[in-house]
């Protein structure tokens, strides 16, 4: 018999929390299977779920996830075990004595910690970026007209990666701050691993926040599983009628930078930011739908990201769990660490409350946007990508003591709604024009882009024929931006505190029902699938 | 008490530390003024905060504040 | 245990009338006519909904290879045969089934072709749960025909004018020399076909044995998408149903392709002069088959003589010769 299936899986078909499998056939069938199994047996069923999608998704690679876990486990109770001998040793000694042995202690918890932290991290530095750090160690040997050439290994990478490699990394540095315990259930933390709807795009979360969750799920409540398809209904209209639409023109402009004029590419700009937008969040909404079903309350992603009023308040609000990430184990260590403190306490003293610790902050900070431009994908563009925010948080930080003067002196109002739109679509511009870099295929071609939108901002390209070049037509653009304008609406709502979904639930069956059926109607109508469309990948999968 | 909020109006002064309780979540400090006041913390009540105890939830209010030195104090 | 009855109820009753919706919509999103306006892909291919009833004998099922590589109405003019392609391109299966059960509603064709290029092409579970639907809920599949709405035409009963002036081929006349190295070099090797394929081969087999039509493979010559490996694989797939299988690939001595002047995209499709060659041999094989009537001379197929004189116009006035 032939068993090369258990190595394959089945591909990529299911990484699409939209595809017609995953919809239609596994997650109906695993939340029939979880509904029927007793109580005490679901979470086993839905870890057995859990590692089937991804054996679905990335055939033996699973085992990969498993060791994973595994190590995690094990670096846990390593730690929880020094954490004990220090506890007993300690015990006893006089106060003078305590600090000395402590410290003795705490220096190999902190080996076993960075040997934890640099076996996972490691592990994605080899499998996800060899292949750029050693193609452009070639390149250089190149320059130098050096006959060598590094070997580039080729690796497949097991789907999520950068996604559970980070909450591995956050279990470990969380338990040795004894801010958990560390778990001795090996299959809870397995479930927390690769617990299946967030394990293709996030949310990041952190083991005080789901894994408990995740192992008392119960019985599917009917308002839950409401709730929850109603979200995932959501989502999919942000991502069919919106992202999935828009991608030919995105595609087609990004593809050719020569060939179309400023006008044009302003025009791809802002459809991509657009399309990643309601992709990502969109995705976000089936990911936190479904969990909603099981009665498990995941990490918001995304909290409206563009009524910010400032790049660095954005980025608080877009991908919140990864930021989070960042600035939990990356920013704030950093900034704490002895010599950065002492780097604060004395540039505090000679430039005062506001430059001070912009020192250590913007070491931080440069740190931060490496990570995350990198994080994003093995390409310069993604470095380019965080540097370039790196810089418009930095300056921002710098300028801010010079901006409150000029304010006051030209009265301008900092509270008032028209300078807070201003600063909104300021940083909505600031945005797209980082996207537009994120998105190019390489940083030349991003540069070739955005200066052509100087060089060459006419629009003559409008004519009749434009729209087909580009591969969309006149509907195809109105209902997108009908659809944003829904989207935004409801946003507008949210942002203002008021709960779309508890607000429905108050309305009569009637009324209710007509909204849904409203929905899925325009899903099914104005839904890019099927016939002419190709489907689209989730963006955010691929990072 | 009294000292720390000295540290605080040292900081960033407009703001009423005796009652305010979302310093963090209110948006009064930002990440900056975080970490110009852990140093000058550290360096006053002699303890190390690691980076794990900057939560909103331990900087939210003067009283909190205190509340995480003392905590660190004493497991020195 | 009352509030759970009473919610599987609800969820029942609200499945009821979603399908409900999903089929009027249906009824009004169906396009009502099959003009290349009205239904924009793929039109050529939906020409036989115009026929008049039980008229076409013989169907060709297929990709590109199959409207740029048979002409129905140079077998017409040879042998007095019906034919049609029902051909897009990259078409898959699960879009040949649908063909199917479309063309049967109206036809009875004696003789069914199958295509062979698509017969072992991938397509996904999603292709599948997607449009396998579409057949009861055509609303999946003309959603999009809301960005053509008029609104008189929304109510209407379809009503199917438009006839292909070529029977759903379609003529090429220039000419890509092919690069014939490596071309169908013996192995003994066998490509592979998924289980999905397979069901989906049986299925349009078991129609046919359903409706007394002849199944036949065949696979037209293509440089580019042919080679032994598909091949053996399709022999044996020919062997397991008890099918005809031609191979015009192979059959080099006796349809003589020139693979310099008979491909219209170096060995990808043929053009017309290659289209010619296969059209004769087919109609030959279709002739000798004994199971078709000749239908020239026949009231009720007049326009048949009509299309192919005015084909017969535009392939002397597209491709600049004397028709032979």
């Amino acid at each position: 018999m032939d068993l090369s299936f258990l190595l394959a899986g089945t591909g990529k078909t299911m990484t699409s929390f939209f595809s017609m499998t995953y919809l239609f056939a596994f997650l109906p069938v695993c939340l029939i299977v979880y509904a029927v199994t007793p109580k005490k047996a679901k979470k086993y069923v839905l870890l057995a779920e859990s590692l089937l999608f991804f054996w679905l998704v990335s055939g033996a690679l699973v085992l990969y996830l498993i060791l994973s876990a595994v190590s995690v486990f094990c670096f846990g109770l390593w730690l929880d075990k020094l954490q004990q001998k220090q506890k007993t040793a300690l015990k006893g000694l006089p106060k003078e004595e305590k600090k000395a042995a402590k410290q003795k202690h705490l220096r190999k918890q902190r080996a076993v910690l960075a040997l934890g932290v640099l076996i996972h991290i490691g592990m994605l530095l080899v499998l996800k970026y060899s292949e750029f750090f050693l193609g452009n160690i070639n390149s250089i040997l190149s320059a130098f007209n050096c006959p060598f050439r590094m070997y580039i290994p080729k690796f497949i990478m097991p789907v999520g990666i950068s996604f559970f490699t980070l909450q591995a990394v956050s279990y470990i540095t969380d338990v040795y701050h004894g801010l958990i315990a560390a778990d001795r259930n090996f299959p809870r933390i397995l479930l927390f691993m690769s617990f299946f709807p967030q394990i293709v795009e996030g949310p990041i979360c952190r083991y005080g926040q789901t894994a408990e969750q995740l192992w008392n799920v119960g019985q599917i409540k009917y308002r839950s599983l409401t709730f929850g398809l109603q979200r995932i209904l959501f989502g999919m209209m942000k991502k069919i009628v919106v992202a999935d639409r828009l991608d030919p023109l995105v595609k087609k402009v990004f593809d050719e930078p020569n060939s179309f004029d400023g006008g044009v590419i302003i025009l791809a700009a802002v459809c991509y930011t657009v399309q990643l937008y309601m992709d990502f969040s969109g995705s976000m909404d089936a990911v936190l739908g479904t969990a909603e079903i099981f009665g498990v309350k995941l990490p918001e992603n995304f909290q409206r990201p563009f009524f910010s009023r400032s790049v660095s308040e954005f980025w608080k609000r877009w991908h919140i769990t990864l930021g989070a990430w960042f600035k939990d184990y990356i920013f704030y260590p950093v900034t704490s660490s002895k010599r950065m403190k002492n780097l604060t306490s004395s540039a505090r003293k000679k430039l005062g409350n506001h430059y001070g610790p912009l020192a250590a902050g913007g070491i931080a900070l440069f740190c931060v946007w490496w990570c995350n431009g990198l994080w994003h994908g093995a390409g310069w563009n993604f470095i380019f990508f965080g540097m370039y925010h790196f810089v418009l948080i930095l300056s921002g930080n710098l300028i801010e003591p010079l901006v409150k003067p000029i304010n006051n002196k030209l009265h301008i109002k900092t509270d008032s709604a028209g300078y807070k739109v201003f600063q909104i679509i300021r940083t909505t511009i600031l945005v797209i024009i980082g996207e537009l870099f994120f998105r190019a295929n390489g940083i030349a071609s991003g540069m070739q882009l955005f200066g052509r939108i100087f060089s060459d901002l006419t629009f003559r390209s409008f004519d009749g024929g434009l729209l087909y070049r580009l591969g969309v037509d006149r509907y195809d653009l109105i209902i997108a931006a009908v659809t944003v304008v829904i989207v935004f609406i409801i946003s507008i709502l949210n942002e203002k505190c008021i709960s779309i979904r508890e607000a429905l639930e108050k309305k009569s069956l009637v009324f209710r029902w007509c909204i849904l059926y409203v929905l899925i109607l325009y899903i099914v109508v104005f839904g890019a699938y099927s016939f002419g469309y190709i489907p689209v990948d989730p963006m955010y999968a691929q990072f | 008490m009294e000292r720390l909020i000295e540290i605080l109006e040292d900081i960033q002064p407009d703001v009423d530390y005796k009652n305010c309780t979302d310093l963090i979540d209110g948006h009064f400090l930002n990440s900056l003024d975080i970490i110009s006041l852990i140093a000058e913390l550290e360096d006053e009540y002699d303890i190390t905060i690691p980076a794990i105890e900057i939560i909103p939830d331990n900087f939210n209010s003067a009283e909190r504040i205190m509340k995480m030195i003392e905590r660190l104090q004493e497991e020195d | 245990m009352l509030t759970t009855l009473k919610n599987t109820l609800k969820g029942i009753v609200f499945t009821v009338i979603l399908f409900a919706l999903l089929l009027l919509a249906s009824a009004v999103f169906i396009p009502k006519d099959n003009t290349k306006e009205v239904w924009k892909y793929d039109y050529t291919a939906n020409g036989f909904l115009a026929e008049p009833k039980d008229t076409i004998d013989v169907l060709f099922l297929g990709d590109s290879e199959v409207f740029s590589g048979v002409s129905p109405l140079r077998i017409w003019e040879k042998y007095g045969i019906t034919s049609y392609c029902c051909s897009t391109g990259k078409q898959r299966l699960w879009y040949t089934l649908e063909y199917l059960y479309q063309f049967l509603e109206n036809q009875s064709p004696k003789v069914i072709f199958l295509e062979t290029d698509l017969v072992l092409k991938y397509f996904s579970v999603d292709d599948l749960i997607l449009h396998a639907p579409e057949r009861y809920l055509p609303v999946l599949r003309y959603h999009d025909r809301w960005k053509q709405f008029s609104f008189t035409e929304l109510w209407q009963a379809p009503h199917y004018s438009y006839l292909d002036k070529y029977k759903g081929y379609h003529i090429y006349g220039d000419a890509n020399a092919a690069n014939t190295e490596k071309y169908m070099d013996e192995t003994n090797e066998s490509a592979n076909m998924s289980k999905m394929n397979q069901l989906y081969v049986d299925t349009i087999f078991d129609i046919c044995k359903r409706t007394g039509a002849k199944f036949v493979l065949y696979s037209t010559p293509s440089t580019k998408n042919w080679n032994m490996k598909k091949h053996n694989r399709t022999v044996t797939l020919a062997e397991k149903l008890g099918v005809d299988y031609i191979d015009f690939n192979l059959l080099q001595d006796e349809v003589k392709i020139d693979w310099d002047k008979d491909t219209h995209d170096k060995g990808d499709h043929l053009n017309y002069y290659g289209a010619v060659k296969v059209s004769d041999y087919l109609g030959k094989y279709l002739s000798e088959t004994g199971i078709l009537k000749n239908h020239k001379g026949e009231s009720g197929y007049g326009s048949w003589n009509t299309a192919f004189e005015a084909y017969k116009k535009d392939v002397e006035k597209k491709l600049n010769i004397k028709y032979e």
